[in-house]
């Protein structure tokens, strides 16, 4: 069976083992788990201690409270992934075997939270590098050991381009001359009009 | 603990070190080898201990042997291996000596582990060359299938 949720492939063997332990678990209780969940998600401290206190009465087992977790952080963000809406997800879910209650309390928690999930995802994105921020100054070059009149304006530029793996900033100095400059933001201007036109 | 079993047992720091380290060579000795019950008694025989010392060094040999076993086994050199996988699928729409193009890439950021060494290793391919590596990967899979791996794999079991 194909579901939207995984992508248009099968559900993997795990999650459908897992949902029948969502199930042990009431369906208000799941829908504060999900907002735990969903915390994680988006980037924030997860508070275990809250989940561990919601899923006692269910008497599940600390491999089952993990699993828990797992589960519905797998649906959250495949959902949020291949952009499924709230109603689609509900019905996907059911069809696997969760109670209805169960599935339109995680479906509303996904429903409000399913932009920010999805602009955190794309931030997430693979990317290589970036540019933290441009520093400039101009100069004047008065005299050099070369010519004793060069009166020519300089231009430094340090680009602070941060490694996306490790967070460290490098800062990247320039220098140029001011006919290499107006070619250098002649260059840029055109992308940007490029990037205007995409956007 | 060497000063603490100085203290207790009244004898010198060097007897005590070498003592734990001849212990400690018996024990990965005889676990590397997965030798048998008889002939770990039959090797410590010939060092002339008390029956009693004998039968409990048996006993930690083969109490312990399996977790022995399996850290010797964590000691191996490792190649690196795979952690994850990132992508992007990306198009290049204009460059600077070309406007107007449409030119499809997949960049790839591959993960590895090596002996609790992260490193990543950035790829790009475009769209026919992911296809080939796709389909070379799937006949690297296939091999498993054949008769030949079949039998090496149920011989190992």
């Amino acid at each position: 069976m194909r579901f939207r949720f995984c992508g248009d492939l099968d559900c993997p063997d795990w999650v459908l083992a897992e949902i029948s332990t969502l199930a042990k678990i009431s369906s208000v209780k799941l829908k504060l788990i999900c907002a735990q969940v969903l915390r994680d998600l988006l980037g924030e401290a997860i508070e275990y201690d809250k989940i561990l206190k919601l899923t006692s009465d269910a008497k599940l087992e600390s491999g089952d409270v993990k699993a828990t977790i797992a589960v519905l952080s797998f649906i959250l963000s495949s959902a949020a992934k291949h952009n499924v809406d709230s109603e689609s997800l509900s019905s996907e879910l059911q069809q696997l075997g969760l109670p209805k209650e169960h599935a339109s309390g995680l479906c509303r928690s996904y429903e409000d939270k399913q932009s920010s999930l999805q602009d955190r995802l794309r931030a997430c994105s693979l990317r290589l590098s970036q540019l933290g921020s441009v520093c400039w100054r101009v100069d004047y070059t008065l005299s050099s050991s070369e010519l004793q009149e060069v009166n020519e304006p300089l231009v430094h530029l340090t680009f602070n381009v941060r490694d996306r793996e490790c967070e460290k900033m490098t800062a990247v100095p320039v220098t140029l001359s001011a006919n290499k400059f107006r070619v250098l933001l002649a260059e840029l201007k055109q992308a940007q009009t490029l990037m205007n036109t995409l956007l | 603990m060497q000063y603490y079993l100085k203290g207790k047992l009244n004898i010198g720091i060097d007897t005590i070190q070498h003592a734990v380290e001849g212990l400690a060579y018996l024990l990965t000795e005889s676990s590397k080898l997965m030798i048998s019950e008889v002939d770990f008694q039959d090797s410590i025989h010939v060092l002339g201990f008390s029956d009693e010392l004998n039968k409990s060094l048996l006993q930690l040999y083969l109490d312990n042997r399996k977790e022995i076993r399996s850290i010797l086994g964590e000691l191996a050199p490792r190649l690196p291996s795979y952690h994850s996988l990132e992508w992007r699928l990306e198009v290049q729409l204009a460059s600077r000596s070309l406007r107007q193009q449409i030119k499809p890439a997949v960049t790839m950021k591959l993960h590895l582990n090596q002996n609790e060494d992260q490193s990543a290793q950035v790829l790009q391919t475009d769209p026919a060359t992911l296809l080939h590596l796709i389909q070379q990967l799937e006949q690297a899979l296939g091999e498993m299938k054949m008769n030949h791996c079949r039998r090496i794999v149920r011989n190992m079991k």
